[in-house]
């Protein structure tokens, strides 16, 4: 089964510091028979300046990429970043508003259709994909703990991303727990941790960042399980001054080393605390 | 601005952002999840009160608006479903466009932020990083952090994305649509 959808990988995985998140969606894909074409001189999607102060450039950034799928011949879009994902996703939702829609053809200058945005979770989490996923795994991991943290805006909000719980969700939970990852409960897996505020607002960042490492810690996680680059790098700077040794990871690096590639292949050598024994957690 | 002073802040809201703000019964439960509450002046519950009661310099000149993190839980759990983040970034950008308010460094990052996308078509996280910092005169991340990230490879070298025609036409659209706040 080849399953064909457009993918946007958003400026921190392109070239940022979210490459990782990149190359192991992209492997995962491609072993699961998601066939993902890249969006061609795909723009920024405006998150989160955009939609802060200026909504006809988020409409107009979001409008064009959303035509690029259109261009290529898809009804879908998938985007790995929770923060452009939600961006589209919601620019997707806008124009479904005749008034809105013919104001974002006429910045664009272009028809629009309507696209369907995915979150990359949702689309590995299909039944037929799961099907698929179950048959090819080689690895399973064994006595690994591990907190899934959705942050904000693979969930919220719920009337935008469809979300079905946006305060309990169980996605992540259910596709790591496939792979043998005990996933644990915990208090803040769709709290904020500030991360669109490290930058300009480190007093409000900071506290939501602590609050959200130390629940996590609390429950004796082994590793951090994200869907969204700023929340990565936002986590794993925090640790990283800490000389903590939890590693912050994206699902699809361990959906990747389950599917048989290597700790290297997946980009887990290239994360901020990257010796960690994920080999010894590992079983054939 | 002066037009638009006339108008009550209720009425421009509810307008720019598509929200009744009378069905608001200010149960508060926006406030319970608050992210950014830590920080504001006055809480999401309040902001709806203020707009009310048209206390327009109150709410532009204080910190609410710059400290919503737009985490989405307000109107997530919002009984009454008022687009609470919607209604935050219009205030952000009656604010942006008030030329008497001063800048702050959410604004000097947004509109660094945009400014690299209107030329690039992408943002570059390394030189959006000096430029904010050079911006604000705020210190870059430390050191040990730059160097580990360098080790891994995960900042990243090459110049920037150069976007096509298709994109530079809608940033000249956008332009001439007059809600360009510069960057």
């Amino acid at each position: 089964m080849v399953l064909k959808i457009g993918y946007y990988p958003g400026c921190s995985l392109h070239e940022g510091m979210a490459k990782p998140f990149d190359t192991s969606a992209k492997l995962v894909c491609r072993k699961l028979g998601i066939g993902l074409q890249e969006l061609p001189d795909w723009n920024c999607c405006g998150a989160t300046s955009g939609h802060s102060i200026d909504h006809t450039l988020n409409l107009a950034l979001g409008a064009r990429n959303l035509n690029l799928v259109t261009k290529l011949g898809l009804h879908a879009v998938t985007a790995p970043c929770a923060a452009c994902f939600a961006n589209l996703k919601k620019t997707s939702h806008d124009l479904k508003d005749p008034a809105t829609c013919q104001m974002a053809q006429e910045l664009i200058g272009e028809q629009i259709a309507d696209v369907d945005v995915i979150h990359l979770m949702d689309v590995i989490a299909q039944p037929a994909v799961l099907e698929t996923l179950k048959g090819k795994i080689q690895n399973k991991f064994k006595n690994l703990k591990a907190v899934c943290y959705y942050g904000c805006l693979t969930v919220r909000p719920r009337f935008v991303t469809e979300a079905a719980d946006s305060e309990n969700p169980q996605t992540m939970d259910n596709l790591m727990q496939l792979l043998g990852i005990e996933t644990v409960d915990w208090s803040h897996k769709t709290e904020c941790c500030g991360g669109s505020f490290s930058i300009c607002g480190p007093e409000i960042a900071t506290i939501r960042t602590n609050e959200v490492l130390s629940q996590a810690k609390a429950t004796g996680a082994e590793a951090i399980i994200v869907a969204c680059p700023l929340c990565h790098s936002n986590l794993e700077f925090a640790l990283h001054a800490e000389s903590s040794k939890i590693p912050v990871v994206f699902f699809t690096q361990l959906l990747g080393l389950a599917l048989g590639y290597s700790v290297k292949e997946v980009g887990l050598h290239k994360m901020l605390v990257n010796n960690f024994p994920w080999i010894e957690k590992l079983t054939s | 601005m002066s037009a638009v002073k006339s108008v009550s802040l209720q009425n421009e809201i509810e307008q720019k952002a598509n929200v009744n703000l009378d069905t608001c019964m200010q149960c508060g439960c926006c406030t319970g999840g608050c992210s950014g509450i830590d920080c504001m002046d006055y809480s999401p519950r309040q902001v709806i009160q203020l707009i009310k009661k048209n206390q327009r310099e109150r709410l532009l000149k204080g910190k609410t608006i710059w400290m919503c993190v737009a985490c989405h839980i307000c109107e997530d759990r919002c009984p009454a479903g008022i687009r609470i983040s919607r209604l935050m970034d219009a205030l952000r950008e009656i604010a942006i466009a008030d030329s008497s308010l001063k800048p702050n460094m959410q604004t000097v990052f947004h509109k660094t932020f945009l400014g690299q996308v209107k030329t690039f078509g992408r943002t570059h996280e390394g030189l959006l990083m000096m430029a904010y910092s050079r911006k604000t005169k705020t210190p870059l991340p430390p050191t040990k952090l730059i160097i580990d990230l360098l080790l891994r490879m995960r900042i990243g070298m090459r110049p920037p994305h150069i976007p096509g025609k298709s994109y530079r036409f809608i940033i000249k659209k956008v332009k001439e649509g007059g809600n360009v706040h510069g960057a």
